[in-house]
Order: C-alpha cells, then structure tokens, then sequence
C-alpha cells in the first residue's frame, strides 16, 4: 500500500469497521511508515476531542417555544 | 400521559435537569425509560426532550427552509411520541423510533415548503466530488523513481501536546468551528457520529444515506477537522 492509499482507508481502520485483509496490509505499512503512524495518531485525537465536545444546549427560548406549543397540542392547560 | 400534562411544567425542561434526571429516574435501562413516558412520568419525558431536542433539531434543519420551520417539526415530533407510545412495540431503539418521526414529518414538511433538495441528495453531490483526504502536493507523484505516492510534505506530530491542551476549551472551540466550517453533509454526519456518538447505522437511518456514502462524508470530514487541528497546533507550536 502506498501511503495515499493508507489515508483513504484511514477512518474506516480507526472504527474498526475495515476488512481484515486491509487491516493487515495496513498495519504492516504503519510499522515502517512513521508520517502515516503521525495522521492515524492525530485522527485518533481528532475524535477524541470531538467526543469531549461540549454538548450544544437548547437555546432558552426555543425550549420555551417548543414546551408552549406540545402544551397547545396536547390540548394541556398551562 | 394524562398525568404527565397536569404535572409537568416548563421549569422541568430546565437545563439542570440534563445533569441531574440520569440518576434521579434510575431509567439508564430504554425499557424503563419506555414504560416511564408511558406511566405518564414527567421527569422522564423531561429527559428525553433535554437529551434530544438539540440533536431533533439539527436534523431537522436538514430537511426544512428555515429554523423556525425546524422547530416546529420538533415540536410535532415531541407530539407524536406521546401520542404514539403506547403503540410503539420496541422493534428499534427508542432514538431510531424518534428520528424516524421526525424525518417523515420533516420530508413532508420540506416539499411543503418547497425544499426541492433532501439531503440524501446534497450529500449524494458531495461524495460525488473528487475530494482527496489531503492536498495532493503533500505527496510525490506516482511516477516518482524511489517513493511513488509517498510523503513530499510530511504531518506534524501533535506530541509535544499535552492532554491537558489537547482536550482544552480554546481546543474544543477550535474543533467546533471547524466542523461549523465544513460542508453541510459532512458537517450533520461527522455531527452525529463523532460529537453525539451514534453508531453509523443510527446515521444512515436518520439522514436516509447510504452506508457508503455515510463512510465517505464521514472520512472526508474528520480528515478536514484533523487538517484544521494540525494548522492550530502548529500555530501554537510557533
């Protein structure tokens, strides 16, 4: 495997979700290849990070609007 | 739920509640949170409005015009679980059930506001694109003599960043704006699977994409976040 071709599989490698003949092609090019090892390394951070992202709250007022409403439709009395 | 409605109040949609409801309902189990909305619990609709409503959102926007047209599909979505949960026989998870109301509401509500586009075919149009995971002239041609499509313009190591700054505010707001900045398909995917951690087929389902093409956006898009990252910490670096 040439290294543009280890990037292409790259994602699908860190899931885990790449055939096991690729993974192993792939693994023999990351034990000699130190740039490739750098990008897999970095991805991994990469979504590490993204896992750590701050959850997006709802904003106050769209919260309001929506509760007002699923009252309205429900027929609910506030 | 006739009991939930004459209980519950806004103040329960509060956003303590999101840290607070996991432990205080002890329905971490989604057949105990099921039989909760269905008992009319009003801390456990609560939960799950606080838990899903942002994402409810983000998808939603997929399909409509605008946001307020978004929230409205939302708030019909919430609708349509209380309505429909005690026919809901829990042939898939409580999440992929929700997602589904809100996509069938969300598609009808788009061709009525004439969104001629859904996003399976934007993102259709986007994997469609040639687009490499990095520039081409970080790497040699493929007619080179010694390293064929080998490494011109090798990656930074990221070492030297302790995990303290890795996983740091000024980082995460970094990582943030950089998926703001991608297009609209990776942007939703790489969304739903990196940031809220669904699994791929949750993504395929509530998008209506295919495997594939949910590989593709994701791929693509966690490569540009990464190229942005590595840009910022080089910065950092000096």
């Amino acid at each position: 495997l040439t290294c543009q071709q280890v990037l292409r599989q790259l994602s699908e490698y860190i899931d885990g979700e790449l055939d096991p003949s690729l993974v192993a092609s792939l693994s023999r090019h990351l034990e000699h290849c130190e740039d490739c090892r750098i990008v897999v390394h970095t991805t991994q951070k990469t979504i590490e990070i993204s896992c750590n992202s701050e959850p997006v709250p709802l904003p106050d007022d769209v919260r309001e609007r929506l509760w007002r409403s699923v009252q309205k439709k429900m027929g609910w009395a506030e | 739920v006739n009991e939930l409605k004459s209980r519950l109040t806004l103040a329960d949609l509060g956003p303590s509640l999101a840290d607070e409801a996991p432990d205080s309902l002890a329905v971490s189990e989604e057949g105990a949170l099921i039989q909760a909305l269905r008992n009319g619990d009003e801390a456990a609709f609560a939960l799950v409005v606080n838990r899903f409503s942002g994402p409810l959102l983000r998808v939603a926007m997929l399909y409509v015009p605008s946001r307020a047209v978004a929230e409205e599909v939302v708030q019909e979505t919430w609708v349509g679980l209380l309505q429909g949960i005690d026919r809901f026989e829990g042939r898939s998870s409580l999440k992929t059930w929700l997602f589904s109301i809100l996509t069938n509401r969300a598609k009808t509500r788009g061709q009525q506001e004439g969104r001629q586009i859904p996003f399976s075919a934007f993102s259709a149009a986007e994997c469609a694109s040639d687009e490499p995971a990095l520039e081409p002239e970080r790497f040699l041609p493929a007619d080179h003599s010694q390293w064929p499509d080998h490494w011109a313009l090798p990656p930074r190591s990221w070492g030297e960043s302790p995990e303290k700054r890795l996983l740091a505010r000024e980082t995460r707001a970094y990582l943030a704006d950089a998926i703001a900045a991608l297009p609209p398909a990776q942007r939703e995917v790489i969304t739903l699977r990196d940031v809220e951690q669904w699994t791929s087929q949750e993504v395929c389902n509530a998008l209506g994409i295919s495997e594939t093409n949910q590989r593709v956006l994701l791929h693509r898009a966690r490569s540009r976040v990464r190229r942005s990252l590595e840009t910022y910490f080089e910065k950092a670096q000096g």
